[in-house]
């Protein structure tokens, strides 16, 4: 396993799934990957308004412990922008996703973005014509890569169930190593894992202090109860009355 | 700042006013009313409430910028929120919003406040507002040629930069 520890989740998804690959998909890695390094941290905050009102549990994104020293991806900027000159500030999760969004463009934008690192530079080139409008061209470089990381990815696949039943430590050990890449490995998600893959995602919260909302399962899947932001934030200006029933 | 103001300092800073489980929260419609982007829109909320702690502690009356003041009205629409979760509960105290009552001495009057609020926000948080919410007193009162439009019956045309300096 050698790529899969050096490349970001996001630029793993760019090499491997080009033209399939959705925003909604890098923004979800790349947001975990920068949580799960502790660049980013959730902060969950139950506040009761006032004493008529019921305690509301709301979930933050605020810097985390190696925020200052990690040196970001070109991509990885559009969830990190607005922290620094607002020295602690906490940001909603579901705002943060819109902020990213915003900042990212478009899908063709952010991909842009993600092949600007120095990882990704050898592996893709654009003509004048796709600079002009857009698109790139996967070099030999890039083509070796995808090779390599494909058989890694199955590598792990395959290993999944095996390691899993010879204890979680183990597959512990490759998350630490790969970071966000394991939400690109296909097994992770499956129900077939019985549940061990919760006692996994509980692990992964204590060493990295990510809290998830009280309602959630704990398994993997229930990272999608915080990206239901990432799919609602495309259209999400939209939804919604104005004035509710008050008439305003 | 004295330990009591840092206390309400801390009260207003975590004064939520985003409801996370509305489809359409505060920041949402703020962004939206205001063709702003949702980190503008964070930032200027997080400036009214400097504004709103500032009003707590000045010996003399203050006026915000208008992003500010738009904030403010937003909030003022969240009548709940703002009368009885923000002013009741949190800070203690109704403050009142006074719209101005137009001609030259009020105007007079609302620029000197809108600078003793820049240098009383200076003196509190021992750092200048930013300018792109705090605008100078000149930029504050020459740009408020505001209009509610449809959009959805207009297209908006920004002004090239000559007409616009």
């Amino acid at each position: 396993m050698k790529y899969l520890t050096m490349l970001s989740p996001a630029e793993t998804l760019l090499v491997l799934r080009r033209e399939t690959t959705t925003l909604n998909e890098l923004l979800k890695v790349t947001l975990w990957d920068l949580l799960y390094k502790s660049v980013l941290q959730t902060l969950q905050v139950s506040r009761q308004p006032s004493p008529q009102d019921p305690p509301c549990t709301f979930i933050y994104i605020v810097k985390g412990e190696y925020f200052d020293t990690y040196k970001p991806l070109p991509h990885e900027g559009v969830f990190l922008y607005p922290f620094p000159t607002n020295n602690g500030i906490e940001i909603l999760f579901r705002h943060l996703v819109k902020i990213a969004y915003q900042n990212a463009g478009s899908r063709q934008k952010f991909l842009h973005l993600v092949s600007q690192s120095e990882q990704m530079k050898t592996c893709f080139s654009q003509t004048k014509l796709q600079k002009i409008f857009g698109g790139y061209s996967i070099t030999a470089n890039g083509l070796a890569l995808e090779k390599d990381l494909a058989k890694e990815l199955a590598e792990l696949e395959a290993r999944l169930p095996s390691l899993l039943e010879s204890g979680k430590e183990k597959v512990l050990e490759i998350y630490r190593q790969i970071k966000g890449n394991m939400l690109l490995i296909q097994g992770i998600e499956s129900t077939s894992l019985g549940g061990l893959d919760k006692q996994l995602w509980e692990e992964v919260q204590q060493e990295q202090n990510m809290p998830l909302p009280a309602s959630c399962s704990g398994t993997f899947s229930s990272f999608d109860s915080y990206s239901e932001s990432f799919d609602s934030s495309c259209g999400g200006d939209s939804n919604g009355g104005d004035s509710g029933g008050d008439g305003c | 700042m004295k330990e009591a103001d840092n206390l309400l300092w801390n009260k207003i800073k975590t004064f939520e006013l985003d409801d996370p489980t509305a489809p359409l929260t505060f920041t949402d419609r703020l962004a939206r009313e205001n063709g702003w982007s949702m980190e503008y829109s964070l930032k200027t909320v997080c400036e009214y409430k400097k504004f709103m702690f500032l009003l707590c502690l000045a010996p003399h009356p203050l006026t915000p910028s208008d992003q500010v003041d738009q904030v403010w009205h937003l909030h003022l629409l969240y009548t709940y929120s703002y009368w009885t979760l923000f002013c009741q509960h949190t800070i203690k105290r109704a403050i009142h919003h006074g719209p101005t009552k137009g001609g030259s001495l009020e105007k007079e009057q609302y620029l000197d406040w809108y600078i003793k609020t820049k240098a009383f926000y200076q003196d509190i948080f021992e750092q200048a507002p930013p300018e792109d919410i705090w605008p100078s007193a000149e930029k504050r009162f020459k740009e408020r040629h505001f209009q509610r439009v449809n959009l959805s019956q207009y297209w908006l045309v920004k002004k090239p930069q000559f007409f616009n300096p």
